[in-house]
Formats: C-alpha cells, sequence, structure tokens
C-alpha cells in the first residue's frame, strides 16, 4: 500500500512537472499542407510598413489534421512573417466550437477572434461580435484599391449585412451549400444525360440505376435527414418546414406531409437507398459511396466531396444538380439552402488587436492565400473577381447561385429544431430502411411534440 | 493411501467437471476481448481501402496511422493530462478525507450526526447539480482555462463517497494505539498519519484504485472545464479526434487513436493486475 | 483520549468546508436557478427573471421525458443482467476454478479503458454491420438471422449500447462478489457439502445471506454509476439514446443546432438530483442483515 501511494506522489510530482513545461497544445504549426493541387504563396520576408501589433488568439472550428486547418495555420505563419508585431495563436476546437466557445467566451477567456458557420455565430455568440462596419469599408492590401465589402460577392455581403441586423459582424468565407451529389462515371454507365428537375425525374433516374445494377442513395446518420427535410422544403416552403420542426407538432397532421412521406415510402419499397442504410455507422456511407463506387447519390453539402478526396482518389469524377422540385411545391426552385462560414472579432478586443484580427481575416480569405484556400481545400471562393476559379472538384455546381432569390438556412429548417434532430434523423433511417411506414413516419415524429 | 488419492482426484475432476460451462463462459469472454483487441491493432495498422476491401495489412504496416492520431489528437499531452487530473484529485480527497473521516469516527460532538447525514445526501446529488454555479464562480476568477479547476473539481465531488468510504476503516480500529501514541508525546496529527493512517491501509489502496480508474475514465466534467486543447483529458482528446476523423474518414486513424488510447491502462493494467486487483478487493465494499 | 476542539476542527474543518463551499453552495444556487429564466450559466444573480415552475414545464415538451426513460431502462435491465452476471462469475470463479487470477483480470480489464474508447470498440468494429466481429463469427457458424441483425440501426442502438454499457460494468462487481464471498469462512460450505446439500443449496443458504449486505450496497452503487451516463450516449448517439446528462449539457451548452437555454438545464439537474437522491435514501432503507456476525 505504502509503495502505491509513494509511487503515485512520484508520478504525480513528475506529471505536474511534464505538463508544467510540455503542455502546450495551442498550435503555432509551420506545417505546410498538402501541396498536391497547388503550391503555397511564397512566404514574403517582414514587411517594413507594417504596423500591426497584436497577440491574437483564433479559435476556429476546423480540426488541426484537415486540410482547412493546415492552410488557416500555414496563412498565419506567413502573415505573422509579414507582420512581425503580430503573433497570432491558432486553436482548433473542430464542430465542438458550438459548444465550447461559448462557455469560454462567458468564462472571460481572451479569444480575440473566431470562426464557424455564420449561422452558428449569429446564433450562438451574438453577445461577443464587434460591428465590422469600418474593416468593411477600409481597403487592404488583397482588395486591389477597393474597399472590403466591393471585393466579396455581393450575394455574401448581403447575407452577412442581413444576419446581422444591418451590421457587418463576420468576415464571410468558404461559401456552402446543401445539393445532389453523385457519381458521373456512373450516370455515363447508365445513359443518363439530363440532371433532373423534379421530384418525378429524380425517380426515373433512379429508376434507371437500379435497372443498371447500381443502387441510387445512401446517407451517414448525419445527413440522413437532408434528403427528406430538402424535399419537405420544396414542398411547403421556409414557413412550412419551420413550422414542421418549431411548431406544436400540429403542422405534422397535414395530408400533405404524410403524402410527401407516402413518396419516399414508395422509394424506399424500390430500394432505392443501399441495403445497409439502417446500419452503417459514421463516416461508413460516404466511404462506400466513393471506395465500391456502387451507389450513385449522396444529399449533403458541398464540403462533403472535399472530406472523403483521399478515398475517392483522383479519378473520382463529382457531379451535382440541386435538390430537385416537389409537384405543386411551395418553391419554385428560386431558393436554396446556403450560407458561409464567418471570421468574426470579439466585440472586447483592443482597437489594435480588432486591427490585426481584420487585417488577418482579409489576408486569409482573398488575395493568394484566398485563392490557395479555395483550391487546395476545394472551397468556393469568396472573392468578386472574375477570375477567381471554383476548384475541379466541385465545378460541376458553379451555376448553383443562379436564380436564387431566397435564402434558405444552411442546413434547412428541419434542423433548427437540435432536440428534434435526433428523433427526426431516426425516423428518417428507418423510412429510408424500409422498416417503417409513412403513417408510422409521420406518427413518430407527431409524438415528440405530444 | 493411493486409494485415497484416487478418490480425491476424481473428486477434483468431477468438480471441475461440473464448472464445464462456468470454463466456457469464462474462456468466451477473454477469448472476446483478445480477438477485438487484436483486431483493431491489426486495423489501425492498415488503410481505410484495406479496411473496406477485406485486405487488412495488404501493404504492410502503416505506423503512420499512430504518428497522425498521436499529433493531430494531441494524445500525449492529454495523456499526460489525464494522468495529473487521476493522480492529484486521487491524492487530494485522500489528503483531505482521510483526516474528516477519522475525526467523525472517533471524535463525539453535536454537528456529529448531522455531517453524517449531510454526507449521505451528498453521494446522491450526482456531479451535474454543481456544474452550472460552479463554472460561474470559475467565469468570475477568470480561471476557465486552468488545469487546477478540474482537480478541485474532482476532489470536491469526491469528498462524500471518499470520507464515507473511510469511515468505518477508521471506526474499527482500536483508540488504544492513539492513547499508547498520546503517552510518547506524540501530536495528534503525527499520531493520525504515522499510526492510524496506516493501520487503514488496505481500505485506502482499495479507495485510490478506485478513485484513480474513475476519474482516469471521467468524461462529462472533464468535456466543460478542460476543452481547451492544452487542458484535454484523455477521453476528451478521443472523442474530439474521432469526430474530427470521421469528417475526413481516416478509419484506420481512428482505430490507431483507440488503440493508442487503451494501450497505456491496459499496458499498466496487466504489468500490475495482482497488485490493483489484490489491493481492489481487500478493502471490499462496506455497508 | 482528550478531544481538544481546535484538533476536532483541523481534522474535519477543510473537508466540510471545501464540501460546503463548492458542494453544498452550488447545489442549492442550482436549485434556486431552476425556477429563474437566466441568459448565461455566468449572469448575474440580479438579472434573473423569475419564472416559477416554467422550467419544469418546459421539460415536458422536449427528449428529457425520454431520456429519464431511457435512463431508468439502463438502470433495471442492465442491472439485472450485470447483477446476475456478475454473481455468476463471482461464484464461478471462488469455486475452485484453475486461472483464476488471470480470469479475474480479464473481467475486471473493460474498467481500466475510458468508456469512450470501450465505446468505439464496439460502434466501430463489433457492431459494424460491414466487417464487424459478431456478423464475421454469425456467418462462419452460418447463423444467417444474427449476422444480418442490424445492430447499429436507429431501433436497435439502445440494445447495443446496453451490451457495450454491461460489458465494462461486469467486471467491477464480480470483484465487489469475489471479496465478499471470500471473507466467508470455508468451514460453513465443508459442513454443508457434508450434509449433502448441494451446489445451488449452498448459494440459496450460504452465500446468499452473507453477501447480502454487499449487494445492497451495490444497488446504491449501481444508481450512482448510471446517473452518471454520458460518455456512452455521446459515442451511441441515436434518438434512443439521449441520457438525462447529455440532454442536460445540450442544454446548457448548446449544438451545432440547438440554443442554450440554462433554467431549463438546471430544473432538469434538479429533476435527475431529486431521483437519484430519492433512491439512495430507499436503498439504505432497506434493512440490513445484521444478525449473522462473521
Amino acid at each position: 500500500m505504502k509503495r502505491i501511494v509513494s509511487l503515485l506522489l512520484v508520478l504525480l510530482m513528475s506529471v505536474s512537472l511534464l505538463s508544467g513545461c510540455g503542455g502546450t497544445g495551442t498550435t503555432e504549426t509551420s506545417k505546410a499542407p498538402d501541396t498536391t493541387t497547388s503550391s503555397a504563396p511564397e512566404v514574403k520576408g517582414p514587411n517594413e510598413n507594417s504596423t500591426l501589433n497584436a497577440d491574437i488568439t483564433f479559435w476556429s472550428s476546423y480540426t488541426e489534421s484537415s486540410n482547412y486547418g493546415q492552410c488557416i495555420a500555414a496563412a498565419a505563419d506567413a502573415f505573422m512573417k509579414e507582420n512581425p508585431g503580430v503573433k497570432i495563436t491558432i486553436s482548433f476546437q473542430g464542430t465542438d466550437i458550438s459548444s465550447t466557445l461559448g462557455p469560454a467566451l462567458q468564462a472571460g477567456n481572451n479569444i480575440t477572434m473566431f470562426e464557424a458557420n455564420s449561422d452558428n455565430v449569429i446564433r450562438l455568440w451574438n453577445d461577443y461580435l464587434m460591428d465590422l462596419g469600418d474593416f468593411y469599408a477600409a481597403t487592404y492590401p488583397q482588395t486591389d484599391g477597393k474597399p472590403y465589402s466591393e471585393s466579396i460577392v455581393p450575394a455574401y455581403e448581403i447575407l452577412a449585412k442581413d444576419q446581422g441586423n444591418g451590421k457587418y459582424v463576420y468576415f464571410p468565407y468558404t461559401p456552402q451549400f446543401l445539393n445532389v451529389w453523385y457519381n458521373k462515371d456512373i450516370f455515363d454507365a447508365c445513359g443518363i444525360t439530363e440532371k433532373p428537375k423534379t421530384w418525378d425525374e429524380m425517380m426515373d433516374v433512379c429508376a434507371t440505376l437500379k435497372e443498371n445494377g447500381y443502387t441510387p442513395f445512401t446517407s451517414d446518420q448525419n445527413h440522413i435527414d437532408y434528403n427528406l427535410s430538402l424535399y419537405l422544403e420544396r414542398l411547403l416552403g421556409a414557413d412550412g418546414a419551420d413550422e414542421l420542426a418549431n411548431g406544436d407538432g400540429s403542422a405534422w397532421d397535414d395530408p400533405a406531409v404524410l403524402d410527401a412521406v407516402k413518396k419516399f415510402e414508395d422509394a424506399a419499397s424500390k430500394g432505392y437507398w443501399a441495403d445497409n442504410i439502417m446500419t452503417v455507422v459514421v463516416p461508413e456511407a460516404r466511404q462506400e459511396l466513393v471506395i465500391d463506387r456502387k451507389i450513385a447519390m449522396y444529399i449533403c453539402g458541398s464540403w462533403m466531396p472535399n472530406n472523403v478526396r483521399e478515398s475517392a482518389g483522383d479519378d473520382y469524377r463529382w457531379g451535382s444538380f440541386t435538390y430537385p422540385l416537389a409537384e405543386n411545391g411551395a418553391d419554385d426552385g428560386s431558393s436554396l439552402c446556403y450560407g458561409c462560414y464567418g471570421i468574426s472579432i470579439n466585440k472586447n478586443a483592443t482597437p489594435e488587436e480588432a486591427e490585426a484580427c481584420a487585417a488577418f481575416a482579409v489576408y486569409l480569405t482573398l488575395g493568394e492565400w484566398g485563392d490557395y484556400l479555395v483550391q487546395t481545400c476545394n472551397a468556393i471562393p469568396i472573392s468578386n473577381d472574375p477570375n477567381a476559379k471554383w476548384p475541379d472538384m466541385i465545378a460541376d455546381a458553379e451555376h448553383i447561385y443562379d436564380g436564387i432569390t431566397t435564402r434558405w438556412p444552411a442546413h434547412g429548417h428541419l434542423r433548427s429544431n437540435g432536440d428534434f434532430l435526433p428523433t427526426f434523423q431516426s425516423a428518417c433511417t428507418k423510412l429510408y430502411g424500409g422498416a417503417m411506414t409513412a403513417e408510422e413516419f409521420v406518427a413518430e415524429c407527431r409524438a415528440y411534440f405530444k | 493411501m493411493s486409494r485415497k488419492r484416487d478418490k480425491k482426484s476424481t473428486l477434483r475432476l468431477r468438480q471441475q467437471a461440473k464448472l464445464f460451462p462456468g470454463y466456457i463462459l469464462l474462456i468466451l469472454w477473454c477469448v472476446f476481448i483478445f480477438v477485438m483487441l487484436g483486431w483493431i491493432v491489426i486495423a489501425s495498422l492498415s488503410t481505410t481501402k484495406e479496411l473496406f476491401s477485406d485486405a487488412l495489412l495488404e501493404s504492410g504496416f502503416h505506423w503512420e496511422n499512430y504518428a497522425y492520431a498521436i499529433k493531430n489528437g494531441h494524445l500525449i499531452t492529454s495523456f499526460l493530462n489525464s494522468l495529473l487530473y487521476s493522480s492529484a484529485s486521487v491524492f487530494f480527497s485522500i489528503l483531505i478525507c482521510a483526516p474528516a473521516a477519522y475525526g467523525l469516527a472517533r471524535f463525539h460532538f453535536k454537528l456529529n450526526e448531522t455531517i453524517r447525514r449531510l454526507l449521505v445526501v451528498g453521494l446522491g446529488v450526482p456531479g451535474v447539480m454543481i456544474i452550472m454555479p460552479l463554472f460561474s464562480i470559475v467565469s468570475a476568477l477568470n480561471a476557465g482555462n486552468s488545469k487546477i479547476t478540474l482537480i478541485i473539481l474532482y476532489v470536491v465531488t469526491s469528498i462524500p463517497f471518499c470520507t464515507f468510504y473511510l469511515l468505518p476503516a477508521f471506526a474499527d480500529i482500536s483508540p488504544s494505539y492513539e492513547e499508547a501514541a498520546a503517552i510518547d508525546g506524540c501530536g495528534p496529527f503525527r499520531t493520525f498519519w504515522t499510526i492510524v493512517f496506516p493501520l487503514a491501509g488496505t481500505s485506502v489502496t482499495t479507495l485510490v484504485i478506485f478513485q484513480f480508474i474513475g476519474k482516469w475514465n471521467e468524461y462529462f466534467m472533464a468535456l466543460i472545464f478542460a476543452g481547451s486543447t492544452e487542458n484535454m483529458s484523455l477521453s476528451v482528446a478521443l472523442y474530439q479526434l474521432i469526430v474530427a476523423m470521421t469528417r475526413e474518414g481516416g478509419w484506420s486513424g481512428m482505430f490507431a487513436a483507440v488503440a493508442f488510447v487503451s494501450a497505456p491502462t491496459i499496458i499498466l493494467y496487466v504489468l500490475l493486475s495482482k497488485k490493483i486487483i489484490g489491493g481492489a478487493t481487500a478493502g471490499g465494499l462496506k455497508g | 483520549m482528550r478531544q481538544k476542539k481546535s484538533t476536532l476542527f483541523m481534522f474535519i474543518a477543510p473537508a466540510i468546508i471545501l464540501f460546503l463551499v463548492f458542494f453544498c453552495y452550488p447545489v442549492l444556487r442550482t436549485f434556486a436557478m431552476s425556477f429563474f429564466d437566466a441568459a448565461q450559466m455566468s449572469s448575474k444573480v440580479s438579472t434573473w427573471e423569475f419564472v416559477g415552475l416554467n422550467n419544469y414545464f418546459a421539460l415536458n415538451s422536449t427528449s428529457f421525458p425520454g431520456a429519464l426513460t431511457m435512463l431508468f431502462k439502463v438502470w433495471l435491465f442492465c442491472g439485472i443482467i450485470v447483477f446476475v452476471a456478475a454473481l455468476l462469475f463471482a461464484v464461478m470463479l471462488t469455486s475452485g476454478v484453475y486461472g483464476k487470477g488471470f480470469f479475474r483480470s480479464m473481467l475486471y480489464l473493460p474498467n481500466v479503458i475510458p468508456q469512450i474508447a470501450i465505446g468505439y470498440m464496439w460502434t466501430l468494429y463489433v457492431f459494424s454491420s460491414r466487417f464487424g466481429m459478431l456478423k464475421r463469427v454469425f456467418t462462419a457458424i452460418g447463423w444467417e438471422a444474427a449476422a444480418n441483425f442490424a445492430w447499429t440501426s436507429p431501433d436497435n442502438m439502445f440494445l447495443s449500447m446496453c451490451i457495450a454499457y454491461i460489458f465494462s460494468s461486469t467486471g467491477y462487481f464480480v470483484l465487489q462478489y469475489m471479496a465478499a464471498i471470500e471473507a466467508i469462512p470455508k468451514s460453513l460450505y465443508e459442513a454443508a457439502e457434508l450434509d449433502g446439500a448441494s451446489k445451488i443449496a449452498q448459494f440459496v443458504q450460504i452465500t446468499f445471506p452473507l453477501i447480502r449486505n454487499t449487494l445492497v450496497s451495490s444497488i446504491t452503487l449501481w444508481t450512482s454509476r448510471v446517473c452518471g451516463f454520458f460518455a456512452l450516449s455521446r459515442v451511441f448517439a441515436s434518438a434512443s439514446t439521449v441520457s438525462p446528462l447529455m440532454y442536460i449539457y445540450n442544454v446548457l451548452f448548446g449544438t451545432e443546432s440547438s440554443n442554450t437555454a440554462v433554467g431549463v438545464g438546471a430544473a432538469a439537474s434538479v429533476v435527475v438530483a431529486l431521483i437519484v437522491v430519492v433512491a439512495f435514501l430507499v436503498s439504505n432503507l432497506i434493512p440490513k442483515n445484521n444478525d449473522i456476525e462473521l
């Protein structure tokens, strides 16, 4: 016993020593991102004219290991070399940032800037956002003499102002949208040349795929709701879809909803979803999609192809079309679930810190590093430059914004009630897997609201 | 003589035969654990493509999965953090609770019964009840990003259990030891730590082991109060890493992370198994 | 021995003061908070807005009642299986099997692996419908129905999680029961053996009554273990595996798609705490078997 206790003591002491000096996990990495698609911008020496002088702590919603994380870290290093007065410490939080940043800000941690999906930025940390109006009006080395506000895609400038209730509270980057991603080789092999525009056309496509021995859809648990929820958005419009998630549940009694779900039940009975749809564990379905190449379509955000790039290999050809219209639907195709990531500055930051943050945000999202981010991370450009090119991987979706006049939330209205989401997702899984009828589905969703 | 031995051995044989179903169950359990851990190690050394095409290890050992997991998951830092959290919190809870348990067991005073009742209720109150106010205290003190917070939290949430667990152990020790020590001119504290405390050795060992393992595996509070990269405990780091990897789809990397996180405790456990189990059972559970 | 007040104070004060400041005060504050609406966990008390029982009513239309039911099911079903299995293993290991020490270590092994890791071992490997151990084993022995069982489908997620939980909990109780059984004098069994009592009769008449106190206190232990149910909930993420703690965490800290509601979180915590405290007091009421002194 004595020995154990003394062992513990020794351990305790050695550990406190060790973690005392070696325990810095925040990253100031200098590792360059993988340079398969394009080479990183040349890192310049110190800029004589740089007057920026601040220590910045930057919380990112990306993970350190992702190509985004590596790109952000490399850009920060380059920025620090050019502006010797600035020190940037990045903490990569991953998607957990939606639960970790709020408490950290409340606890008064000195987090100068942070970024996440702009919907989350507004929803979760609204009390901590600095008004960036002056920074939007300013010019930067990356903006070619124009003010920042005129250097980004107008739709996102409008979105930023709209989300901030008339104020700019974040610098947008990496726009995203939800749509249908498919394997072009499979469509070609089945002789499908037209992208389906309506739900019925999509069902025809599914039938053709099935005849040729392919499975039309698969999905992982965490994306499984997109298919049905996008259909419901098309059918009922924004208000109707919102009522389903955030109402008192009576919206589920609408016979139109049951009819919509019936269509999915019908599709499920024809075997349009992968056999293992009920049992896949994240991210199994995505991996099977690109490794086995027997499944044609996956409904997800524009970030998905980048995430599976390694398993997919260079020869995987991604096709894309916007979610088809519902018959007699409230939406005519002028709406889209889209959004972007936003970089915000803590309103408690000093003017010097804020200036340095803004300079870094623009440095990262526009100019050389902006282009580099787009190409290495297969992201959509935020730059208004007509020469800004979409990465090849997702280029098939390039015209998705054409004719869009209404924005739906980045993940759709059905996701706006996080407490309801698990119920909805598990019901969707059972519906697609043929383990649940449309009536049971509606009853289960209805039961959540009691 | 030999007939007697025969009889004895057939008796043994019959006894062992009766235990046969038991052996099957036990062996199944062991085989299950070996296969599970073994397969995970093998999978962690393959590539994701090999995993999905059923060709484990086809292209040799991919140690880089481990390098990747350890670096991106900050697993070394979080391993040391976990060690610090567990050992420090166990050390301090014993340091604080042992005297208290002794005091409650030995001294008769007015509030004795009240304190005991309070502790019993404290045993039942789940930690989640104290999280919010502590969070606001921590915020007010600006200590949100410190390792000490979690240690304090672990210590205070252990007070009811540790005190209660040690109470009967001290009550069982005859007061004659202290009386003898007092005659020798030994102060009450020295008497306690040098004479009484060692006498409760088995109970303390049991408590240390269970508390250590319990804190090592604690996840809820660690997630809330030690979520930042430099303070993460091993469980928190593992969860974050796996969520990150599910986005990027590195399955073999996920298995590498799981294997790396489990390995140190399993190895330590195998090496010290006799001591740990011996200690864990010696004290037993008292009502 | 003379008992000086100051000495007594020095012995118990650190524990009691820490307990009062960091335990009792927070508990009372959380209790109070459950009747108020506050913007953040760290909001000053002066900014709280009294809402009476509204936070408790609000809980009713969330996933919290389902989470409580889920927890009760874990407590009851997993509890029964864990106790029976642990008792079975303990009796087996104490009746003279070879390799007792080894088997005992193996039974306890899952306890030393972090639960998050245990959870992933099961979801990513054992239950996998693609390369899972169960699928392989059942296919090899030709039991198709079992091989195709959808362990990770939403409806079965709860069952699968329970299996992993039982796997990781049993060993702990095996140790407790073994210690209790080994404390029983061998002479009692030898006497019973001479009387021709069967193993089962021996268990019912000797073992069970003599380890009754341990069994009763293990119920208390089990209750507090189950109430901390969180890690596996997070790993086996599904509608049927949300535990109360999981719900509280989400509502306190927000998620990708839900906002925080501090008062509601406080109310949920109070409900959980009340249930546990009542369970504790009730199990303390179960009479201890003090007739048999060893």
